[in-house]
């Protein structure tokens, strides 16, 4: 033990060198540069989780910060995610429930929030919603002045107009997920019945992510072949194909997946994923997002809706024109008003 | 009038087709070509058991592009479904065309490979040799039926005690002991790695270090072997690892034995990580790749160990299986930790009933 003192004491000495030191020599000055495609997730639930692994192992972000007010379950999240570092590609992975560690993102995704129970609208969890978002996005601004938002938590396109409210961005700069979900759904079921695979199937749902969604019938094709021409009753309810029931599977199948398995957290986490890479890679892809409608489609209040945007790193780039059925936009103007009506009782934005 | 009467049949034609013949959207736009039955799957992946590590397994492998079907299996029937579905309204963004769930294991027919992750977890504060019993109850039921589907699959077993169960499931299967493996140290070797490196200020892949033996409280850290870039650091450090050791480097694979512990009482269960050392080591099977990884395969007759039991050795895998296993160079005293782990595990399969 004296001889282990000794050995210690004569650690002390300065010329006893860790490993650290005896194997490397810095080269760089140490100060090491600021990340460049850095990706905020608020919110470790089962989606905040689901599109933090969906962008992890897609490679594409430098950095990933998770934020949530649980800290035990944050340290948890994070701990895991770090000790797969072996298998990804991204080097640095943090968390705290101090926003200070998502300064600098380029991207960040809401998903905080109460989610839907079994059998409850999305349109419910609104008052709830705000609340939590009150305290998120001033934050999220505050540190990263600079980024896009999408924002995933549900009633999104009623979250997505608070978000830009409280967060004083351009609106180009604050998307919600919307319907690229709903139009991956779509896609992947109308696919099945015509035994091809999802990207294959050219079909946008626009609108409301919810309920109320509209599926632009009259631009559905494959290989540029318009289905419409081929039936002209597709969609409505005079079709012997009864295509309109794909749309309702749509629009049921989030309530469905909830009653089997509680929550749904995959599919979300994919699409998100899939709206980061265009924004985190300029990309300039079209993609059904919901944005700022006020003064489309006869559209005259600051609602936002699913419209097909192009996203690159400056956001939403710019909106393609559709070509609707008056119907078409109608429906549109309708889910309009149904967000409005709830946009309008909100307080203190 | 001639041509008035031909547009009239024309007219009617279309009608008579419409309603009576009534071609449907797919027939018009789609004129099939290939005839016979759809091709059986290449490289099929079934994940027994769809909690938290099983999702995760399942979706690192769909998004490494691994699998050309995936099935999943499950007794909880709702959840199952409702897994499935989520993931296949994921479809757009993967490119597994065919996902698939039931209950009835010949949904996993003709798989190439059978991830279990089925059975009871760890409590906060229960060591994973707790959970042997009721977790080798569960495996009599499952390990038949897989083998039943999928005669020549490699069976990855990750439910825990995992060096037990991949015993059990050798066992239970009848297979030959190169195509069972137990998904052991490859996550703690993964953990040792990202922990190490950290503290040298480089990505995990740059640390070269293995732990072996246990996956659990008595795994082995082979310090001799630990090196960057060719530089072994015991050299560098001769007493690393031992209680000498002024850097107490020791505690580094401390932390790897505890943090599943840590994370468990943080989030009540682990699942990301174990999730993506899965999809490396079904990279590595399905890709016929020839890696090494630390993985738990059966080592009587090596070190010194005369017992059937299961530990973590650099096995080099590829689509048969364990193709061979590398010859370690330890010290006397890891390899007395590995026996001592040996007759751990040994006295608690020596127990088991109905095997």
């Amino acid at each position: 033990n004296h001889t282990n003192w000794f050995v210690r004491c004569l650690c002390l000495h300065p010329i006893m060198s860790s490993v650290l030191q005896k194997l490397i020599t810095p080269q760089a000055s140490s100060s090491s540069d600021p990340p460049r495609n850095k990706v905020t997730v608020v919110g470790v639930g089962q989606v905040g989780m689901a599109c933090a692994v969906s962008i992890l192992l897609r490679d594409l972000c430098d950095e990933l910060a998770l934020v949530d007010v649980m800290e035990d379950r944050l340290k948890g999240e994070m701990m895991d995610l770090q000790h797969g570092s072996l298998f990804l590609k991204t080097s640095k992975i943090v968390a705290d429930k101090d926003y200070s560690v998502t300064a600098n993102s380029r991207l960040v995704v809401v998903t905080a929030g109460v989610r839907q129970q079994e059998g409850e609208s999305r349109l419910n969890l609104v008052q709830r919603n705000v609340n939590v978002f009150k305290s998120i996005v001033p934050q999220i601004v505050k540190y990263s002045p600079d980024c896009t938002i999408i924002v995933v938590s549900n009633p999104v396109d009623v979250l997505t107009y608070v978000t830009w409210k409280l967060s004083g961005l351009p609106k180009h700069r604050v998307i919600g997920s919307g319907t690229n979900l709903d139009s991956a759904r779509f896609r992947y079921m109308m696919a099945e019945r015509l035994g091809i695979h999802a990207s294959s199937f050219n079909g946008w749902v626009l609108g409301e992510h919810g309920d109320t969604s509209v599926p632009v019938w009259s631009g559905a094709n494959v290989a540029g072949v318009n289905l419409q021409t081929l039936n002209p009753d597709i969609g409505t309810d005079a079709d012997k194909e009864q295509w309109k029931a794909t749309h309702k599977a749509v629009v049921d199948s989030a309530y469905e997946v909830i009653r089997l398995k509680g929550y749904t957290n995959w599919a979300i986490g994919l699409s998100v994923a899939d709206l980061t890479e265009s924004i985190v890679k300029n990309l300039s892809r079209v993609h059904p997002v919901s944005t700022m409608v006020k003064d489309k489609y006869g559209i005259n209040e600051e609602v936002f809706l699913s419209l097909p945007c192009v996203l690159n790193s400056s956001g939403v780039c710019s909106v393609i024109n559709m070509t609707l059925t008056d119907a078409e936009v109608g429906q549109l103007k309708k889910s309009a008003d149904t967000l409005w009506g709830i946009q309008k009782d909100l307080k203190d934005l | 009038m001639l041509i008035t009467w031909w547009y009239l049949y024309l007219a009617a034609r279309t009608f008579v087709e419409q309603t009576l013949r009534m071609t449907s959207v797919l027939q018009k736009l789609i004129t099939p070509l290939a005839s016979g039955p759809p091709e059986p799957p290449r490289n099929k992946v079934t994940v027994v058991g769809v909690g938290q590590v099983g999702m995760a397994c399942a979706v690192s492998i769909l998004l490494r592009e691994l699998a050309d079907e995936l099935a999943l299996v499950d007794v909880v029937e709702d959840k199952l479904k409702g897994e499935m579905m989520d993931l296949l309204h994921g479809s757009l963004f993967l490119k597994t065309p065919k996902i698939v769930a039931d209950k009835d294991y010949s949904v996993t027919a003709n798989s190439r490979i059978v991830v279990v992750t089925a059975g009871v977890r760890q409590q906060e504060g229960e060591s994973r040799l707790n959970l042997v019993q009721r977790n080798v109850n569960i495996f009599k039921h499952i390990v038949p039926q897989i083998v039943r589907y999928s005669p020549d699959c490699i069976i990855i077993v990750v439910s825990n005690p995992v060096d037990v169960l991949t015993y059990v499931t050798w066992k239970l299967s009848g297979l030959p002991k190169h195509r069972v493996i137990g998904s052991g140290t490859n996550l703690d070797s993964a953990r040792f790695r990202f922990l190490m490196a950290d503290k040298l200020g480089i990505h995990s892949s740059s640390f070269n270090g293995w732990i072996l033996g246990e996956h659990g409280d008595t795994s082995v850290p082979v310090w001799s072997g630990t090196n960057v870039a060719g530089v072994n650091l015991q050299t560098l450090n001769p007493n690393i690892g031992t209680d000498f050791d002024e850097e107490n480097w020791k505690q580094t694979h401390k932390m790897v034995v505890d943090s599943a512990y840590e994370v468990i009482k943080l989030k009540g269960y682990t699942n990301w990580a174990i999730g993506l050392s899965v999809a490396d080591l079904t990279e590595s099977l399905m890709r016929n790749m020839n890696r090494i990884h630390p993985i738990s395969t059966m080592v009587k007759g090596m070190y010194g160990i005369s017992d059937e039991v299961y530990l973590s050795l650099p096995c080099v895998l590829n689509n048969g299986g364990v193709a061979s296993v590398i010859n370690m160079t330890l010290t006397d005293d890891e390899v007395a930790q590995l026996q001592a782990s040996a007759s751990t595990l040994w006295d608690i399969q020596r127990n088991l009933r109905d095997i």
